[in-house]
């Protein structure tokens, strides 16, 4: 009897918690499964939103590898995600380095460093972003105080690019404030005794710090990666793709093609194909991370 | 002994020395990180001749001209003020959503042992990298379906967040429920409180300030969002803030950029106030939950 009430009472415990889940799961199935799995079949078919289905068809992948314009799109994609997440990721480690120095005023300066990322995702900042680059605008009125001639950062198809990279590296506070949570956990010890050893402060940052923190590393490249391969308000506000599609990424193009023309079984292959690329990625990192990401609970690190 | 002092001075000198490169590396970066914002402040104040003029951010003939542009309306419907109003009328909503689903899902999750959790678990966690970009096109054509495109009420960016669809916030609340010793909670249990009052009275108090954290948190992505209102709203009467500012910007034909900036600046303000305020909550909730942005 009692037996039995206990396995009752555990049964109910059970439904319990799938009860408390139950919402979370049900949006799950709505608002993300049913979408991902839809988006593949419709990247199989001619879907017009308002011609609705004719055909299914391997058309729009064919289409996709054999457009300039679009193959142009995941390259500029690459591009882009390969400048600005390195570039991001060492902006921040090296800033939060210095920050974790005993030093008056780092709250301060902590501070200051993330304000652009908490704003930097605004379409206000993309505005300043413009009014700072544009030709005649605050850089060059900087560089003309030297004497140095205006640069075209923004129509200059090999400069946009870099304009709209920049954009996203100058939001590197929040990457650095994880990246600070973690240097704060190394322990002090192991400075010491690389010090006794008579390692520089850059020997140790790089025989000490990094190998500790690898973790936190892995953990911001893989979703500053995603991030990266997804950006959209950068190059639509500022550039608007251009000049001369240089700042033209597939996103851009998944948004045009799908919300423009309404084809959405053109959009959703584009959108599987860069998916599919950014898994590859994210698998590769996740397979390389035995090289090199020492987590603590195993004796490598 | 002579040599030792001797080196020891040299030590402090050279420690002084990397204290002056850290601060000068420290203050650089700072003006790199603040200076184009102050500027943007400064510049709503100026005239437009002058705004590009140089590059020192105190206006020389200050005139609230960009302001008093700025608070015009749009085609006779829309104004910044009305588009502010738009975007905290879905942003308010969608992080009280958020907080209760999240909450609930995280509590699911990290305190009840159930078939198929583990499992479940694992999809939760990887729809951490599932790229929205795959989801959108489907997406609206549901909604499209349900006709809740440009519907007054915003229902496709709030109605998900009633089901956690940002899985980051429950990845991060469960991540603060670790930390979470379960003592209360069996005393609790033993003193009769059911799986609810103990959630309720017990769990969430504890984490108030991880609560805070997501709070704030989606109260920043979601006012900064533009993707989801340039798809889903099409009156500009319900026009926010975000579609505002774009379209104030593509209007102008390069002259007026006060106003320009003016609108931006007003834009983002109730964000810094609630940053300023809030500040340390942020860096908790980003250095205990590891962050996207």
């Amino acid at each position: 009897m009692k037996n039995q009430k206990v396995s009752f009472e555990k049964k109910m415990r059970q439904n319990v918690g799938f009860l408390f889940i139950l919402p979370w799961l049900i949006g799950f199935l709505i608002f993300k499964l049913y979408p991902f799995a839809s988006s593949l079949f419709y990247s199989f078919t001619d879907y017009n939103l308002f011609k609705g289905i004719t055909k299914f068809t391997l058309d729009n992948y064919v289409h996709i590898f054999n457009t300039p314009k679009i193959t142009r799109a995941l390259g500029v994609t690459f591009k882009y995600a390969f400048m600005t997440v390195p570039l991001k990721l060492v902006a921040a480690l090296f800033v939060a380095y210095i920050l974790n120095f005993r030093l008056k005023g780092v709250k301060f300066f902590r501070t200051a460093y993330y304000i652009p990322s908490i704003l930097g995702g605004s379409v206000a900042i993309a505005v300043l972003w413009k009014a700072v680059f544009k030709d005649e605008g605050l850089l060059n009125a900087l560089l003309g105080i030297f004497g140095v001639e205006s640069i075209n950062w923004l129509s200059d198809p090999s400069l946009a690019l870099f304009v709209i990279c920049l954009l996203r590296v100058w939001q590197f506070g929040s990457a650095m404030v994880i990246f600070l949570a973690a240097l704060k956990n190394v322990p002090e010890e192991l400075y010491e005794a690389a010090a006794i050893e008579g390692a520089g402060k850059w020997r140790q940052f790089f025989s000490v710090t990094v190998p500790l923190i690898t973790p936190i590393i892995f953990y911001n490249l893989v979703t500053q990666l995603c991030q990266a391969f997804q950006e959209f308000n950068g190059p639509y506000i500022i550039t608007e793709g251009g000049p001369r599609n240089s700042t033209t990424l597939i996103s851009l193009l998944i948004y045009n093609s799908a919300f423009k023309n309404y084809e959405m079984g053109m959009a959703s292959a584009m959108a599987w194909v860069m998916f599919v690329i950014l898994l590859v990625f994210t698998v590769i990192a996740f397979m390389s991370q035995k090289h090199w990401v020492y987590y603590s609970d195993d004796e490598r690190g | 002994m002579e040599k030792t002092r001797g080196k020891r001075l040299s030590g402090r000198a050279r420690r002084r020395l990397s204290v002056v490169l850290r601060y000068a590396v420290l203050i650089s970066v700072g003006v790199v990180m603040v200076y184009p914002l102050l500027w943007m402040a400064g510049a709503t104040f100026k005239e437009n001749s002058e705004i590009f003029s140089g590059i020192n951010f105190i206006p020389k003939n200050p005139t609230l001209s960009g302001y008093q542009n700025a608070m015009k309306d749009y085609g006779g419907d829309i104004n910044i003020w009305k588009s502010m109003l738009n975007t905290y009328s879905y942003v308010i909503p969608k992080v009280v959503f958020t907080l209760f689903s999240a909450t609930i899902t995280a509590y699911g999750f990290s305190r009840f042992k159930f078939f198929g959790r583990n499992f479940l678990f694992a999809v939760l966690m990887s729809t951490l990298f599932l790229p929205q970009v795959v989801l959108n096109v489907p997406q609206f054509i549901l909604f499209t379906k349900l006709g809740w495109v440009d519907s007054r009420l915003y229902l496709p960016l709030i109605v998900p967040t009633l089901f956690a669809t940002d899985t980051y916030f429950v990845f991060m609340l469960i991540q603060f429920m670790r930390n979470v010793p379960r003592e209360l909670e069996e005393a609790a249990k033993i003193d009769g409180c059911n799986v609810v009052q103990t959630l309720v009275k017990v769990v969430a108090p504890m984490l108030m300030s991880a609560l805070v954290s997501c709070a704030l948190f989606q109260f920043m992505w979601s006012s900064n969002d533009y993707m989801g209102p340039l798809l889903y709203v099409k009156t500009p009467a319900n026009y926010p803030a975000a579609i505002f500012v774009k379209l104030s910007m593509d209007a102008d034909t390069g002259f007026e950029w006060n106003r320009v900036l003016a609108t931006s600046l007003i834009s983002i303000i109730p964000s810094l106030v609630v940053f300023f305020l809030a500040q340390d909550q942020f860096v908790d909730g980003i250095a205990a939950g590891g962050v996207k942005g």
